[in-house]
């Protein structure tokens, strides 16, 4: 088992060949350090399908910023620094999606009855909505709601085609949970 | 089930960064960086020293003084520009503690400074030409401060900074401070009023536009 001192000069040779544009190195380094990233953001955002996409994008803003790695200083803190950085941005851009849902449900209650279900299911539909996880609630409401493909809303959140499926489906699953369907979705 | 910890990168994730792939030079130390920047900032701080001509107090037998600490306050700016520099780097960013150490270093070397000239040679504004007085001693060491309060924050900016507001305005404040270093050769007066009302503010000010310059760069970044 190797020492934390040795993991460090490890890490530093690569991130060295890294800079010097070796592409076995990046892998190597994604190996050695993908899973402590995505711990913490995990721990951060408590969100482990979530967390998944930030480590992707910790990944991606740490190659465009690799220049800015000083040979000599540890290569942890300087990674810890950027997942944080990413995490921040993603919890901003989670606000302003979730001020913008506001504005989606707010028109949802100008639908007229019968649209959403029975006029007396819709106060119980929203209080549901709002118990499904704001990444899984987007979709979800611009699929079904809006009408717009997963490749538009895919292309419209900046994320996988397929994300936006399993999201929008993870949604479809809680509300029915919510609303009391069971998993059958009755 | 939790998920297996990732080992290898997606091949989404290989192919962008495989599209992006090139050698790079890793960034200088942040000495080395605001070394860059020191000759601009001491062109910038003569220009302000000798904007107005000599002044009267250039012959007073202190003026050794009031010269030797503008050099301190001159390479305390320098310090400032390192440090925001070094802030701008992911996992250096500076402990709030230090941040204050930092500032109230700042505001004490220019209380001293301030108060080691009004020693060796006091003046006041003249009477009625305070608000004219107000507006050259603001707009002048803020418009001299403006070269290396830019090259600072796109220094600042390149550098992936994780709190840019902070990077920024240590940067503006960097380079207010450096420039006050010349402007205060240059102007003669040493009431504290004028002093702190035009001069700070003006550095005040250098910060709160390298704050503003930083997050706006680092915004245009984060969204390609």
């Amino acid at each position: 088992m190797s020492t934390g001192s040795e993991r460090e000069h490890h890490l530093h040779a690569q991130m060295v060949a890294y800079q010097a544009g070796r592409v076995e190195a990046f892998d190597a380094l994604y190996a050695a350090l993908a899973p402590e990233v995505r711990a913490y953001l995990v721990a951060a955002c408590r969100d482990a399908s979530r967390a998944d996409d930030l480590v992707q994008e910790t990944f991606l803003r740490l190659h465009r910023a690799r220049a800015t790695y000083q040979p000599g200083l540890p290569v942890r803190p300087w990674v810890r620094g950027i997942a944080r950085r990413v995490y921040l941005m993603d919890r901003r851009a989670a606000a302003r999606r979730g001020r913008r849902e506001d504005a989606v449900v707010a028109e949802a209650r100008s639908v007229p009855a019968g649209s959403l279900g029975r006029g007396g299911e819709r106060p119980g539909l929203e209080r549901a909505l709002a118990g499904v996880p704001a990444s899984a609630r987007q979709p979800f409401l611009l699929h079904h709601l809006f009408g717009f493909t997963f490749a538009e809303i895919a292309a419209r959140l900046g994320i996988e085609v397929g994300a936006a499926k399993v999201r929008s489906s993870r949604a479809r699953v809680r509300l029915r949970a919510l609303l009391g369907g069971g998993a059958d979705g009755r | 089930m939790a998920a297996s910890p990732p080992t290898a990168a997606p091949d989404r994730l290989r192919a962008q960064v495989l599209a992006e792939w090139a050698p790079v030079t890793p960034l200088r130390s942040p000495w080395r960086r605001a070394a860059w920047i020191a000759p601009l900032a001491a062109v910038t701080a003569g220009i302000a020293a000798t904007y107005w001509g000599p002044q009267p107090d250039w012959a007073a037998p202190g003026f050794v003084l009031t010269a030797t600490l503008s050099a301190v306050q001159w390479t305390a700016g320098l310090a400032l520009l390192a440090l925001a520099l070094r802030e701008a780097v992911p996992g250096r960013t500076t402990r709030p503690a230090a941040m204050l150490a930092v500032l109230a270093a700042v505001v004490v070397i220019l209380a001293v400074n301030l108060a080691a000239k009004d020693s060796v040679a006091a003046a006041v504004v003249p009477a009625g030409r305070e608000w004219r007085f107000w507006a050259l001693c603001f707009r002048g060491p803020l418009m001299l401060a403006g070269p290396v309060l830019v090259l600072g924050s796109l220094f600042a900016a390149r550098a992936f900074p994780t709190r840019p507001a902070w990077a920024g305005a240590l940067a503006g404040l960097a380079a207010g401070v450096l420039s006050d270093a010349g402007w205060r050769l240059g102007c003669s007066v040493t009431e504290a009023s004028h002093v702190v009302g035009a001069h700070w503010l003006a550095i005040g000010m250098a910060s709160g536009l390298g704050a503003a310059l930083v997050s706006v760069a680092d915004a245009v970044r984060w969204r390609r």
